[in-house]
């Protein structure tokens, strides 16, 4: 049975299951980390390897058809075969004075790609960016990122001390985006950058993702890290940045074991900012004991009084629970009549056969998009 | 007949006049950047060597070419892939702003494959700016005649970015379909169509007719092998009821691949469908032979039920002993409840990692 045509945006949006859990919240989500990290554009950079393809291909209104043309360059051919990393860095000083994104990606991968087998070219790469600024030290700072020769425990060693010492806040955040791709910290490393976690933006926040992106490469020791990062969350004065310290817990392919468990049900349940609980209760639909997660979204809805913090414990309570929560979402809203309408339409839909949550989450006609945008509306 | 994607065209329109804004400052910007050049003295390093390693040409496609023809011989892949983008948008622009048309010349006196492959995605692209399918004609008539199999490939690899989804276009321009050409002798041609169709919904999301087209194809495919791993590799969550009854029918095929492919794709239906599909599973299970092909309708039946799984999973233990480890860790893995079939995998695979299967 075919089911009813989709628009293409949302059905981009259905192949995207991440934002099948997160709801509405996403929509905060996505302003936090693009808060955290406007002062630089690394994770922004187009991939050399993205086609543009006529699917894509924008033509602008008119009766002429415009299409840009790229800029051509002599002398590439030549660069790609020697390896010298000065000459590198003067094309990509050209590249970017020229707005020539095509050749900054390539020359970023080419750099990456020689990093990856030759220890000299990452030794250079980490010595040059010292001298290097703006959009050359961002576009180091990337290819560091992408290249597996900068895993050494020398090199992360030299970015975490620049990342606490440099004079310059930009060396401090471009070091701090190159730990991103680490396989692992160990825990003097990760106190090290708890501590910058726990400071101001912008350091911050890169310090906080550079701890959240290595822990979804080390997931085996997921609860360590997350214990840094609760330990930011319950530190930090910064609303945006305790967030972005929970946030890092969302969609990792990890499931949260009991310690963590306890300090989000007490953040959920205490913290003094409504969106820092809705974060430690989006972070709580993954923990391992969902039972445990219940009893505290449970909880919260009857600590919650306002209509969008209880649709979140609502929406989370379906997240850990389906169709087995369908009894408790009935006493709810027979207690607050608010949400005798989502009750009906979640029952509907689990009986209509439905047992994935991310099909229920698109199917569910409801969202109450009048939260998200109170959430979109709110000074930090 | 018009093509489907172009009666879908106007509702795009709408998204694509609000992109068509923003593309209109981008190019304006890119334009003036472009026009600019590297401002004078600035290519000289203050303090340091003054090196300017490369010089601003005007792209002229011919030299782009052969830049990659030697690119294909010694250069890095990097450097290969940013001459293919650069040559594309480099063709398409001249296609756009000229009536001069060089890239339909270019293409015919092409004759190695790795580079044809780039003239045929540069034709792909500029079709789908235009919006004018019979832009294609070139590559699909080429492809009629072209004999040598590695240059047959490369045409079918570049269909991969149509606008579209080409699997439904090369139905509608009464060319060479994909049924047609999943039966083709060369290996790499067959192994184009494949890798073309398991890439199609997510360079063309949301068209409906592709998962019917795939599993269309699956089912033309002369070696079981390829007909499997097609299925293996969609979603058929939006494929018609006749496309589902075809995907039931080939879980009885004779042929263990297709088998295989179609319990895994049976796996990825929605809940309407799941009650039908776990029992036609189960059934199998009972009569299956090959020990993969009920690995993977263990995998679907926990999939299609989540929780409600649990049953049937459990009236499945004895049939094969040496597979009951493995039901028990679906069945383990299911009691931890989660609720989305993305986090029932991680924990099952936890576990089975944790028991060292």
């Amino acid at each position: 049975m075919k089911s009813c045509s989709h628009s293409r945006l949302v059905s981009v949006a259905v192949s995207i299951l991440t934002l099948a859990v997160t709801g509405p919240a996403v929509f905060s989500i996505a302003q936090q980390e693009s808060l955290s990290s406007n002062l630089t554009q690394s994770t922004d950079m187009p991939q050399l390897g993205d086609s543009l393809t006529g699917a894509e291909a924008v033509v602008p209104p008119g009766p002429e058809p415009f299409f840009p043309a790229p800029t051509c360059w002599a002398g590439l051919r030549e660069l790609d075969r020697n390896q010298d990393l000065e000459s590198f860095r003067a094309a990509l000083r050209q590249a970017l004075m020229n707005d020539d994104f095509l050749l900054t990606a390539y020359l970023r991968e080419r750099i990456a790609e020689l990093a990856n087998t030759n220890p000299q070219v990452a030794r250079d790469v980490m010595a040059s960016s010292e001298s290097a600024q703006g959009d050359e030290l961002v576009t180091l700072s990337a290819a560091m990122e992408r290249s597996s020769g900068f895993s050494t425990p020398e090199v992360v060693e030299q970015l975490i001390t620049t990342a606490e010492t440099h004079a310059d806040p930009q060396h401090r955040i471009a070091a701090l985006q190159a730990l991103k791709t680490q396989p692992s910290l160990n825990a003097t490393q990760l106190d090290r950058l708890t501590v910058l976690g726990k400071s101001e933006d912008p350091i911050a926040s890169q310090a906080i993702l550079a701890i959240g992106h290595v822990m979804a490469n080390d997931r085996a020791r997921a609860e360590e890290y997350m214990s840094r990062l609760l330990d930011v969350a319950q530190s930090q004065k910064n609303p945006a940045a305790a967030r972005l310290a929970l946030e890092m817990g969302v969609d990792r392919g990890i499931s949260f074991e009991t310690a963590s468990v306890q300090r989000l049900t007490d953040l959920l349940l205490h913290h003094p900012d409504r969106y820092t609980r809705q974060m430690a209760g989006l972070v709580l639909t993954f923990a391992r004991d969902t039972d445990a997660a219940l009893r505290a979204f449970q909880q919260a809805f009857q600590q919650e009084k306002n209509f969008c913090p209880r649709w979140d414990m609502v929406r989370f309570i379906v997240t850990v629970a389906g169709a087995q929560a369908l009894p408790l979402l009935k006493e709810l809203a027979a207690s607050d009549p608010r949400f005798q309408p989502d009750y009906l339409e979640y029952k509907e839909l689990y009986d209509s056969g439905m047992v994935d949550y991310a099909e229920v989450f698109w199917a569910k006609k409801t969202q109450h998009d009048e939260c998200e945008w109170e959430t979109i509306g709110r000074d930090d | 007949m018009e093509p489907k994607w172009q009666r879908n065209s106007i509702s795009r329109k709408r998204i694509g006049t609000v992109l068509s804004l923003i593309g209109l400052v981008f190019t304006g910007w890119a334009l003036w950047s472009v026009l600019q050049g590297p401002p004078p003295g600035e290519t000289q390093q203050a303090g340091g060597v003054g090196r300017v390693p490369l010089q601003p040409v005007p792209c002229a496609l011919p030299a782009l070419l052969e830049d990659l023809r030697a690119g294909v011989r010694d250069g890095s892949p990097v450097y290969r892939k940013y001459l293919r983008e650069t040559f594309i948008r480099a063709a398409v622009a001249a296609a756009v702003a000229s009536p001069i048309q060089e890239l339909p010349l270019l293409f015919a006196q092409e004759r190695e494959a790795a580079v044809l492959e780039v003239v045929a995605m540069a034709i792909v692209t500029h079709a789908g700016v235009a919006e004018d399918v019979n832009l294609l004609r070139p590559l699909l008539d080429r492809l009629a005649r072209e004999t040598a199999p590695p240059s047959r490939a490369a045409l079918v690899r570049a269909l991969a970015r149509t606008r579209g989804p080409a699997s439904t276009l090369l139905k509608q321009l009464d060319t060479l379909t994909y049924e047609e050409l999943i039966r083709d002798p060369a290996p790499e041609v067959r192994e184009a169509v494949v890798a073309n169709l398991l890439a199609e919904d997510s360079v063309n999301p949301g068209f409906q007719d592709i998962p019917d087209n795939a599993i269309a194809v699956a089912a033309r495919s002369a070696d079981p092998q390829v007909g499997g791993r097609i299925l293996e590799g969609i979603s058929i969550r939006d494929a018609s009821a006749e496309s589902v009854d075809k995907v039931l029918v080939l879980l009885r095929s004779d042929q263990v691949p297709l088998r295989r492919g179609a319990a895994a794709a049976l796996g990825t239906l929605g809940g309407a469908h799941a009650r039908r599909a776990m029992d036609a599973l189960a059934t199998q299970y009972r009569i299956e032979s090959d020990k993969n092909v009920r690995k993977k309708i263990l995998e679907a039946v926990a999939r299609l039920g989540l929780g409600s799984a649990v049953p049937i999973l459990v009236s499945l233990r004895g049939i094969d002993s040496t597979l009951d480890a493995e039901i028990d860790i679906w069945i383990e893995a299911l009691r931890l409840n989660r609720q989305q079939w993305a986090h029932l995998q991680q924990e099952k695979e936890r576990l089975a990692q944790a028991r060292g299967l």
